[in-house]
């Protein structure tokens, strides 16, 4: 699975969206799921899964698909 | 249910977690609800939680409480937390957030000031036990206070004898007394959990400081995992039967073949740990647990060794029932199933040959397989680990003591308990200080513009650049709230922003909002009601108030409305309103114990 995958992966189980409706749009502010609890768990999923640290002030900024691509340079 | 000696737990990841509670989501299993209290950020617990529930073949709904709200949650009216159909009750009260930065505080507190912190937690969890009870049977598990692994004070802490850590567990063990008082209440030891995995893997010492959450993912799932041992425990699913194999399970060697003498039991190293193992099937076995054999061999060589090896600590007569013969294993376990009038899913089989471990998972699935690796010290962790056998009262006298206890000792203490929102809000000792925002609070005004999200009534973003234009103008006042109460302060946690239009001669509220640190204490009504009378001394007779939907900000839909304030205009998208002053006296403000403006810096130009 590449890493764009994994991290859509990520995003889908924990918003409860489609993978497939995950787009460049995809952000805290259009997706109803994505809360700031919900937002703390793809933190630290991707933590988990990439085996890197988010500092948390990174971490506020972080709130949509292309950001989180970003980060993880895909 | 397969179990080998290894961990498993290491590689299961949120992410895996997350699938298999996505997944095909069986609807048939027994149901249960679980509400979690706590004072820190802990919400993935509940996905551990659900994950370890399905493996246990349990439907388990975990319904969180607001931030800090533990009391208010327990004591709400119609509480959708605490009532009848709750099962259990996890609450996490920590003590960094109790008492902020406790271990570099302690060392300047008075005697008394040691004893009241003592009491204050004490007392407030008594109150919590009590006024559950009075509304529900659930199970209230809650994890003890953890000591310091580091403490500031190095190895001084323990060189005199009321460091951090005494003061700790002194404070722990009379919870636990607290708590023998009640019935199905349970403190669970958080120290062991920490030593599980490891003080550098439990913590998130950046999160707790950020965001309210110092455990990482690590230590949630192993929060997890014990509470659901108590779940399955209260839901009967605890096993009762444990069936062993005897030749490499219970001594080391095969009497056929090595001879009585032979046999490693008590001697040796290996002799050393089926000793141990022993020891732990006796105490099973003593505390009610049903000890069975199921062995191929010539019954008499293997009472033989009962009787002769000096090493044996299994006596005959612990053995509850036995089949020692050369029929096949799963014959042999139907019929102790039978003799036992127990059903197979409370049964434990333990063999060390991989054959018959994978006969009886092909054949009878609900019996759980642990196959007794070269190292029995595996399988006595795996045992103890994954708790199959865990009870709440070892009989039921104990239980039945409890309960009288209860009875004869807390209807008296009924009288001295806090029963209300209102009253338990003014035995917090809250005082609450409005004032205009100082130059050195900019960055936490702007950082609160830009975090909350919960209890904002315009969801208004605003830069530290924003914030001090702001500030310099005339047309706007910022009004900051600092709070704190008997446990210590929470810092500024609201923040207001109004606006003065000049033409109309009308202050709007462009920004209103409160960190949910400090929601479910009335804090909000109190600031409204405070800027709401600064304006109005200023000369204004009425004050706009603005509300801004947003996906997170629900919770404030109406609070202008039950403030007073009238719709004058509003769609979906916004909504305006308009309060004419003086507003009516806020009540709850009765309930604090000062509520002050402080005039810093009264600009000049109003």
């Amino acid at each position: 699975m590449s890493n764009n995958e994994k991290l859509k992966e990520i995003l889908a189980l924990i918003l409860e969206i489609d993978v497939r409706d995950i787009n460049d749009s995809t952000s805290f502010d259009v997706i109803d799921s994505w809360d700031s609890m919900n937002h703390m768990s793809i933190i630290l999923s991707i933590e988990e899964e990439f085996n890197i640290k988010i500092s948390d002030e990174a971490a506020l900024d972080l709130t949509s698909y292309p950001l989180l691509l970003k980060l993880l340079k895909l | 249910m397969v179990i080998s000696g290894d961990k498993i737990m290491s590689e299961l990841t949120f992410l895996k977690v997350k699938k298999r509670l996505n997944g095909n989501k069986l609807t048939n299993l027994p149901k249960v609800s679980i509400s979690i209290l706590r004072n820190i950020t802990v919400d993935q617990v509940g996905d551990y939680i659900e994950y370890y529930g399905l493996q246990s073949n349990l439907d388990i709904e975990c319904k969180f409480g607001g931030f800090d709200n533990i009391f208010q949650d327990i004591i709400a009216l119609d509480s959708e937390l605490v009532n009848q159909d709750s099962d259990v009750i996890l609450v996490f009260y920590h003590l960094e957030m109790i008492y902020k930065q406790l271990s570099y505080l302690y060392p300047s507190f008075t005697l008394s000031e040691r004893e009241s912190a003592t009491e204050n937690i004490i007392k407030f969890v008594e109150n919590c036990l009590f006024e559950i009870r009075n509304r529900s049977n659930a199970v209230v598990l809650w994890p003890s206070l953890e000591l310091y692994v580091l403490s500031p004070l190095g190895i001084f802490d323990n060189h005199y004898n009321d460091g951090v850590n005494d003061f700790i567990l002194d404070i722990n063990r009379k919870l636990s007394s607290v708590f023998s008082k009640f019935l199905d209440c349970f403190l669970i030891c958080s120290q062991s959990l920490v030593s599980r995995i490891g003080y550098n893997d439990f913590y998130d010492q950046e999160r707790r400081i950020s965001a309210a959450s110092p455990y990482s993912l690590a230590a949630l799932r192993e929060y997890a995992l014990e509470s659901v041992k108590y779940i399955r425990a209260l839901k009967g699913l605890s096993k009762k039967v444990i069936v062993c194999d005897c030749d490499n399970t219970i001594w080391g060697g095969v009497v056929g073949e090595d001879g009585v003498q032979n046999l490693q039991i008590g001697s040796g190293a290996l002799g050393g740990i089926f000793e141990e193992f022993q020891h732990m099937l006796k105490t099973l076995s003593k505390n009610g647990i049903v000890l069975a054999l199921c062995s191929k061999n010539n019954e008499e060589d293997v009472w033989e060794v009962f009787e002769k090896h000096h090493g044996m600590v299994l006596q005959k007569n612990d053995i509850a029932a036995y089949r020692i013969n050369w029929k096949n294993k799963i014959e042999n376990i139907k019929s102790i199933a039978e003799e036992l009038n127990l059903g197979l899913d409370s049964f434990v089989f333990i063999d060390d040959s991989d054959f018959e471990c994978q006969l009886v998972r092909d054949k009878l699935s609900n019996v759980t397989v642990i196959h007794m690796t070269k190292n029995p010290i595996e399988v006595i962790n795996t045992i103890n680990e994954k708790g199959f056998f865990d009870r709440y009262s070892l009989t039921n006298e104990d239980a039945l003591r409890t309960k009288m206890y209860i009875s004869d000792s807390f209807r008296r203490k009924s009288t001295s308990s806090v029963v209300d929102i209102s009253s338990y809000i003014q035995s917090l000792e809250i005082n609450v200080q409005v004032s205009y925002c100082n130059s050195s609070e900019i960055s936490r005004v702007s950082q609160l513009t830009q975090k909350t999200n919960q209890f904002n009534l315009t969801g208004k973003r605003y830069t530290e650049q924003n914030i001090k234009e702001m500030y310099q103008s005339s047309n706007f006042r910022i009004f900051t709230l600092d709070y704190n109460d008997k446990f210590g302060s929470l810092g500024l946690v609201g923040v207001a922003i109004v606006e003065i239009d000049r033409v109309c001669n009308l202050p709007a509220i462009d920004t209103f909002l409160m960190s949910c640190r400090a929601l479910g204490r009335s804090v909000e009504y109190v600031f409204l009601d405070t800027i709401c009378r600064k304006i109005y001394d200023m000369g204004y007779s009425s004050i706009k108030g603005i509300h801004i939907p947003t996906k997170k900000n629900k919770q404030t839909e109406d609070f202008y409305i039950r403030n007073g304030f009238e719709v004058v205009i509003g769609n979906e998208l916004s909504l305006e309103l308009l309060l004419p002053m003086p507003k009516v006296e806020c009540i709850e403000k009765n309930q604090f114990k000062s509520v002050s403006f402080k005039n810093f810096m009264e600009k000049n130009n109003v």
